[in-house]
């Protein structure tokens, strides 16, 4: 059973990469703080122990959206409609924020690569957005982001292969513009 | 000018979108597209190299919390826990108060009923029946004109002769007495009052009571008269005027004391001594002295029985429950009886003979919680049918009442 201690360090190592993750499933800083708190909290009356998970991180991760999930239903419930955790899911937006800090690329230039990036996150769904955060950033396989999206390993695959095809459709060679580039170098 | 502008060839990777998806999802299409891609263009290899260490200053996320809302949301998930497990703590352990209060009461029960097999052979009668009476007023007679009270009053008699009436209600009411004449308080069964004198005298009656009493202690003796009843009375110390408390029976001599006097005509007349000193005379007969602790029983040849009495069951009347130990039921019966205003009437060889009764009631207005905790201290029954009361024995293995 985790002590209040334990929790405390528990909380303090995953807390921001759970804050993070939940605000992009688009909820407001007061639901995410609240729903965390409700999973941490669950946790000690649940008397789980950290020794046994294989990946705390993803079973926070999990815990998390179901929470989110549930909160989803309740504030939906109240509205007089009824849905499936799937559907919420499903329904959930996922949005993503392109910063970079590079001291060696102007101002411009930065610009111009935030566009280029927004633009290949642009042309995903929310549920691929969901994926490329999952894998490209926390990490975590395709069975493990199955599990979270409550979708299969095949469907997982799939939705990430589709939002690749998107993207060959959309980038332009980049061949085509060296020429130019060579073409500019002999010149100087 | 040619190295600035290598410098800045990296930027064209960046900008590329193919480059970014394969930096941000790595297929094993665009792994070779690229590898060509550096085979035909081997001296693109250290722009590219340039570019993917560029990349990783790409973030997709830029949320993060602030140090000092970390701080907050741990205290108040502390907090929660901390909360909770009070919560715990305290359910555990009403759990076990619980658990060890059924143990109680299940042995209670348990040896209860072996105690009573025994006795269960002599029963004879099955039940007793019990009847709730026409409730009676109080009555306070004074000037040959009588005030009656619904509800249980405390009075309180002032020097200037003012009767001070309080009922429960907090209702209050002044009456104006002769100074001449003698006050009679009444009080019948299933009704209290308790009267402070005007010598300060504090006097508790209980039900079935009749109390006469001066409006102001003129001569040189202090001295009332209980007709009937019972009375606890706390007499003020004053050594010019002695205290003389008369029953039909004896009469009560008093040194500045605390006492109880039963004056019932359905039970021997007594003198339960708390504190201080009284001297009981029947007639011109020699007095008997009492010591505290210590209960005269007056028995008919005008003599005095004493012994030695636990005070407290003779006296928790006033304080509103009753405590009995070994008590006879019938003396439990009567009592409750005169308290509540009810007659239990049952034959003489009852099969209550011979039961007797531990414990405390508390003598709640409502009867049936106090017939409840009867049964429960004495393992009888009882069932309540309009005003009727019927109280059987709990029927036990040995022998069943009903087949007599």
């Amino acid at each position: 059973m985790p002590t209040s201690k334990n929790i405390a360090l528990i909380y303090n190592r995953y807390v921001d990469d759970m804050y993070a993750y939940a605000l992009h499933l688009g909820f407001n800083e007061d639901t995410v703080m609240d729903a965390i708190h409700d999973v941490f909290y669950k946790l000690h009356i649940n008397r789980v122990s950290f020794e046994n998970i294989y990946n705390p991180k993803f079973y926070l991760f999990r815990a998390l959206k179901n929470r989110l999930i549930d909160i989803c239903k309740e504030s939906k419930e109240y509205l007089g409609l009824t849905e499936t955790p799937e559907k919420i899911s499903e329904s959930m937006p996922f949005r993503l924020q392109v910063t970079i800090e590079d001291e060696m690329i102007r101002e411009e230039d930065l610009a111009e690569i935030r566009q280029k990036v927004e633009n290949v996150l642009n042309n995903l769904t929310d549920r691929q957005r969901e994926i490329v955060y999952l894998k490209y950033i926390n990490e975590y396989t395709y069975e493990e982001i199955a599990e979270l999206m409550q979708i299969s390993v095949l469907a997982c695959r799939n939705l990430l292969s589709k939002s690749m095809t998107k993207l060959k459709a959309l980038s332009k060679p980049i061949l085509q513009d060296f020429p130019f580039i060579f073409l500019f170098i002999h010149i100087c | 000018m040619q190295n600035k502008h290598k410098k800045n060839d990296f930027l064209r990777f960046l900008k590329d979108e193919k480059f970014i998806e394969w930096k941000l999802f790595p297929s094993d299409e665009l792994t070779a597209y690229w590898e060509n891609f550096l085979q035909e263009h081997p001296n693109e290899r250290e722009n590219m190299t340039l570019a993917e260490e560029h990349f990783r200053n790409i973030r997709l996320s830029s949320y993060s919390l602030s140090p000092e809302k970390k701080e907050e949301a741990i205290i108040k998930l502390e907090h929660s826990i901390h909360t909770f497990n009070t919560k715990r703590k305290i359910l555990r352990v009403l759990y076990v108060a619980a658990a060890c209060a059924a143990i109680f009461i299940l042995s209670v029960l348990y040896i209860r009923i072996n105690n009573n097999q025994p006795k269960a052979d002599a029963i004879l009668s099955d039940y007793i029946v019990g009847s709730e009476l026409q409730s009676e007023n109080i009555r306070l007679i004074t000037n040959n004109k009588t005030t009656s009270f619904q509800e249980n009053i405390n009075i309180e008699i002032s020097n200037t002769g003012v009767a001070r009436i309080k009922t429960d209600n907090e209702n209050q009411e002044d009456i104006s007495m002769d100074e001449k004449t003698l006050n009679t308080l009444i009080v019948p069964y299933g009704k209290r009052s308790s009267l402070t004198l005007a010598d300060g005298s504090k006097v508790w009656l209980n039900s079935g009571s009749t109390l006469i009493f001066p409006t102001q202690f003129t001569e040189n003796n202090r001295e009332i008269h209980l007709t009937s009843g019972e009375m606890y009375i706390e007499v003020a110390p004053d050594s010019q005027k002695p205290f003389y408390v008369h029953t039909s029976d004896f009469n009560v001599k008093v040194y500045g004391t605390k006492f109880n006097v039963s004056a019932y005509t359905d039970s021997p007349q007594s003198v339960v001594l708390i504190e201080g000193r009284v001297s009981l005379q029947h007639g011109n007969k020699q007095e008997t002295f009492l010591s505290p602790n210590e209960q005269a029983i007056y028995a008919d040849n005008g003599t005095f029985n004493k012994q030695k009495v636990n005070v407290n069951q003779f006296i928790c009347w006033k304080e509103g429950y009753l405590e009995f130990d070994d008590t006879p039921m019938e003396d439990v019966l009567l009592q409750i009886g005169r308290y509540y205003n009810l007659s239990f009437n049952y034959d003489k060889n009852t099969s209550l003979k011979g039961h007797t009764c531990t414990g405390k009631i508390i003598l709640f207005d409502n009867l049936d919680n106090v017939m409840t905790t009867l049964a429960l201290i004495s393992s009888t029954t009882f069932t309540k049918e309009g005003k009727q009361i019927y109280i059987t024995i709990n029927p036990n293995k040995t022998s069943m009442p009903m087949e007599k």
